[in-house]
């Protein structure tokens, strides 16, 4: 009895003992996570940097003062352990983010999480991103100074990852069950590639070309026209020569944005140049954004840095700043393989064998064919594939091409004057942006820059042959003709993703470009300001004005007849009528009339279409628009397959009752209930999609085509003002926090200021003393003891 | 008690001194064993060790600088509250040391041990 006792007491504990060391589906190990002394606990706040710190590889001292908001300030005495010591303090706060971005474009997910992730690793490999950082990394390697700066923020990196003990393991990799591998050069490039992708990625080639292919010559003219209609362009200099040499598909209105615009110093208070950026990003947590302030003899520059790469992406030094928005234009066709055997060799191509290794599943070997345009992601009879992507055609992506932009923003850290800013332009490729540019000695500049093809007329939106590929990318649009402008007679300059250049311009440059909006709408503001300041400046990066909804409502409720609307359905309208195009957290008016548009939107394209918008393309936002407000009667509101006529009219009538008894039956009469805050909100997501690590529900306003282009997931990922008087005065915030630890207040710190539209001034210390009485943190760093 | 404080004291001196989570069961297993305790005692001493060895530090760190992962961590679970979970960890801590003292005994008993 005694016996049987024993073991079954025995065997209890047994099981407890394998219970809690083994994984629960995605649960970690429970005993060790809960451990105190290891386990989950361990992450908490209590860990700031030692005031001395001895890392090998570090050449002489190093001064590190973290401030209020946990922004590192490095000081070094040469360049290497200042990019060492960025590579550390990066790696100390953000090492998973990083290591998790690097891996998910590498696709080398499935190897730590498992055979789920088997078909995006999958994907990433056909793009064949790791290839482009491999020559990326051989173009890094050609240039001694790029070489050097990779390879100290590598080891600075390791530095780190090396000091890391069970009780310093950032809580992800526990809830994972993964621990980091060496950083690596490659990873540097391999983080650059994943935002040249998520930048130039958006491609509709294909629908684009069955869209021509299934309407007549002089429909599609009409509903694609080569430009959009409104147009607002970047650099407008070239005045309207009548030729049109290049063909635009417009972007979707849907597409998301940035802005950039610099104030010259004739239109400022200071009588100095004030330089303004949001760039418009997913939002995320950890934020893609890292704040730094580095220091060397021949370095002092500030701003935001992405993790995972070395310097300073958007900012400022002494002299000058830059910032920057995504250009949009065409720089990835699809060329049609026509030497292909189904699923066989492609005849020219060099296979790459791809070797995805699974967490808990058989390795997966993939082959990727390389032509000499690229890889080529699909291939026919494949059910893998994604509905963009055409079967056997090959990638022609600029991301492919050996450059190295690294280079450009290391030259723009230590930038001068407006020429220094060219010359670092110079070699620029790709992600292409709208780079803006200030100094204090009162220069102001824009550049659309990046490597352009010089296509052939009519080339770009459509799937090429291999004949008309080599003819449009034999040739670049030279460095001195690309879109740009240099201190404008009205002392201002902008961009906000629109068409780069007017239509003089004389080469094809189509692109995604957005529509009427924020371009507009920054536009209209700075030509009538005068005594600019930098608090207006801030306020204006939160104006939610809808330009789209104030040409749009005019046009749509004169055809609106309310004797022919139920009572509740003129409370609705009323809400329209009493607005003043503002998209505020706090007002229904907004999200009434995105319903509406989007209802109304359908209604005209459904039938002449007959297909969903994801095959065939449907005319742009702007398009529809002038028609509406210039060819009421056109044909294309009428539905040929009844019998009933439809007028535009009636098409508004149905739209807003249909949007009316939606919005009733799902939220109830118009009330708080109806806000857009409540309705859309903006929900910033961990990484990992951990609802208990993001910030979700946050009261927004703004939105697509607004300057303050927040939505629900996608927003102004870093705001910046930067005034560039004698002495360079910087505000600005991001929706997150300088920490990725979920367990340190500084993880989500400035998410609240980033809703508020409150901006910090971002401290650019001249020394250590400064640092010291504001009240930071400071640790120095030495090689050896 | 004095089995108790040296069940405590070899609980904080090896996990201090060791990434394992699993000297909580080892721990008043052997030390059970070891001392041929009673059931009773090798329980209780157990579940006390136990529930302080990890309650404790629990509890200081959700209170003090973690009480921030121990928030999200709660939520994460589905307990909502930090209060919640360091009560669990200890709770769990101490049932997981108990039935290993208990064992412990028993086994003790079976074996010999080192007599009495």
């Amino acid at each position: 009895m005694r016996i049987l006792k024993t073991a079954a007491a025995l065997t209890i504990v047994a099981i407890l003992m394998l219970g809690l060391g083994r994984p629960w589906g995605s649960l970690p190990p429970l005993g060790h996570f809960f451990n105190p002394f290891t386990g989950f606990w361990q992450n908490h706040a209590g860990r700031p940097l030692p005031a001395e710190l001895i890392l090998p590889g570090l050449r002489d001292a190093v001064t590190v003062a973290v401030d209020g908001r946990g922004v590192p300030h490095i000081r070094a005495e040469n360049s290497h352990d200042l990019y060492f010591a960025q590579g550390y303090v990066t790696a100390r706060d953000r090492l998973w983010q990083m290591d998790m971005q690097t891996r998910y474009t590498a696709g080398r997910l499935a190897e730590v999480m498992g055979p789920s992730m088997v078909e995006s690793d999958r994907f990433q490999r056909r793009l064949g991103l790791t290839a482009a950082a491999e020559t990326a990394l051989k173009a890094f390697e050609r240039d001694p100074e790029t070489r050097e700066v990779v390879e100290a923020y590598t080891a600075g990196v390791n530095a780190y990852i090396a000091s890391l003990t069970p009780r310093s393991l950032p809580l992800e990799y526990r809830l994972m069950r993964f621990r980091p591998e060496p950083w690596t050069a490659l990873r540097c490039a391999l983080l650059l590639k994943s935002m040249a992708w998520d930048l130039t990625s958006y491609n509709r080639d294909l629908q684009n070309t069955r869209t021509r292919d299934f309407l007549d010559v002089k429909t599609y003219n009409r509903l694609f026209p080569e430009r959009l209609p409104f147009e607002e362009p970047v650099v407008s200099g070239y005045g309207d020569n009548g030729r049109t040499r290049g063909r635009t598909i417009p972007a979707d209105a849907l597409l998301p944005g940035s802005n950039n615009w610099v104030v010259a110093g004739s239109r400022t208070a200071s009588g100095y140049p004030i330089l303004c950026n949001d760039p418009h990003l997913g939002l995320q947590l950890p934020s893609l954004w890292y704040e730094i302030h580095l220091t060397a003899p021949d370095m002092d520059v500030a701003g935001v840095s992405f993790p995972g790469a070395p310097a300073v992406i958007i900012g400022f030094n002494r002299h000058t700043a830059w910032g920057v928005t995504n250009a949009g234009t065409d720089v990835f066709d699809w060329v049609q393989i026509t030497r292909a055997d189904s699923a066989g060799p492609i005849h020219g191509a060099r296979p790459r064998r791809e070797v995805i290794r699974v967490k808990g599943g058989k390795t997966v070997i993939d082959t990727v064919w390389w032509t000499d345009f690229g890889p080529v992601p699909r291939r026919a009879g494949e059910p893998y594939g994604r509905s963009w992507i055409p079967a056997d055609a090959a990638m022609r992506w600029t991301g492919h091409d050996e450059s190295n932009e690294l280079r450009t923003f290391i030259m723009l850290n230590r930038a001068r004057s407006l020429g220094e800013f060219e010359e670092a332009l110079k070699t620029y490729v790709c992600p292409a942006q709208n780079f803006v540019f200030a100094c204090r000695a009162r220069d102001i500049a824009i550049r659309h820059q990046g490597k352009f093809p010089l296509r052939r007329p009519g080339t770009g939106p459509y799937v090429l042959t291999e004949m008309e590929a080599e003819a449009s990318w034999r040739r670049f649009i030279p460095f001195e003709d690309v879109p740009h402008e240099i201190n404008p007679d009205r002392g201002f300059l902008a961009s906000a993703n629109q068409e780069p250049a007017g239509p003089g311009y004389p080469y094809p440059m189509p692109g995604n470009y957005s529509g009427l909006g924020r371009a507009r709408r920054i536009n209209d503001l700075l030509s009538v300001a005068g005594d600019v300041t930098p608090e207006e400046m801030m306020a204006m990066q939160l104006d939610t004005y809808s330009v789209f909804a104030a040409k749009l409502l005019p046009a749509l409720l004169p055809r609106l007849d309310p004797s022919r609307l139920d009572e509740s359905a003129r409370q609705t309208l009323n809400l329209l009528l009493e607005w003043d195009f503002m998209v505020r957290a706090e007002s229904a008016a907004p999200v009434v009339m995105d319903a509406w548009w989007q209802e109304l939107y359908r209604l005209i394209w459904e039938e002449p279409f007959g297909v969903s918008e994801a095959s065939l393309r449907w005319p742009a936002y702007d398009v529809t628009l002038k028609l509406i407000l210039n060819h009421p009667d056109s044909r294309y509101f009428d539905d040929r397959r009844t019998e009933e006529r439809k007028t535009l009219d009636l098409l508004i009538r149905r739209s807003f009752q249909a949007v009316h008894d939606s919005l009733t039956a799902k939220l109830g009469l118009p009330g708080e209930n109806w806000h857009l805050g409540s309705v859309r909100g903006t929900d910033i997501h961990h990484l990992a999609r951990l609802p208990a690590l993001g910030v979700l529900g946050l009261q927004t306003g703004g939105g697509r085509g607004i300057v303050n282009a927040t939505s629900k997931t996608f927003g102004p990922s870093w705001r910046m003002v930067v005034s560039l008087e004698e002495e360079v005065k910087a505000w600005g915030v991001y929706p997150g926090g300088q920490s990725g630890n979920p367990g340190s207040p500084l993880y989500d710190s400035m998410v609240e200021d980033w809703r508020l539209g409150v901006m910090h001034p971002l401290n650019f210390y001249r020394s250590t003393e400064e640092a010291l009485s504001d009240g930071a943190t400071i640790t120095r760093m030495r090689g050896r003891k | 008690m004095i089995l108790f404080s040296v069940m405590l004291g070899l609980l904080l001196v090896t996990h201090l001194s060791t990434p394992f989570w699993w000297w909580i069961v080892a721990v008043p297993l052997t030390v059970s064993v070891l001392f041929r305790l009673p059931a009773r005692i090798g329980f209780v001493s157990g579940f006390c060790a136990g529930a302080l060895a990890w309650g404790g530090p629990a509890l200081i760190l959700g209170f003090g600088p973690g009480n921030l992962i121990a928030g999200r961590m709660a939520v994460l679970f589905g307990l909502g509250h930090a209060g919640l979970l360091i009560l669990i960890t200890a709770l769990a801590a101490g049932l997981t040391a108990g039935l290993s003292g208990l064992a412990g005994a028993w086994l003790g008993r079976v074996w010999g041990g080192f007599g009495r």
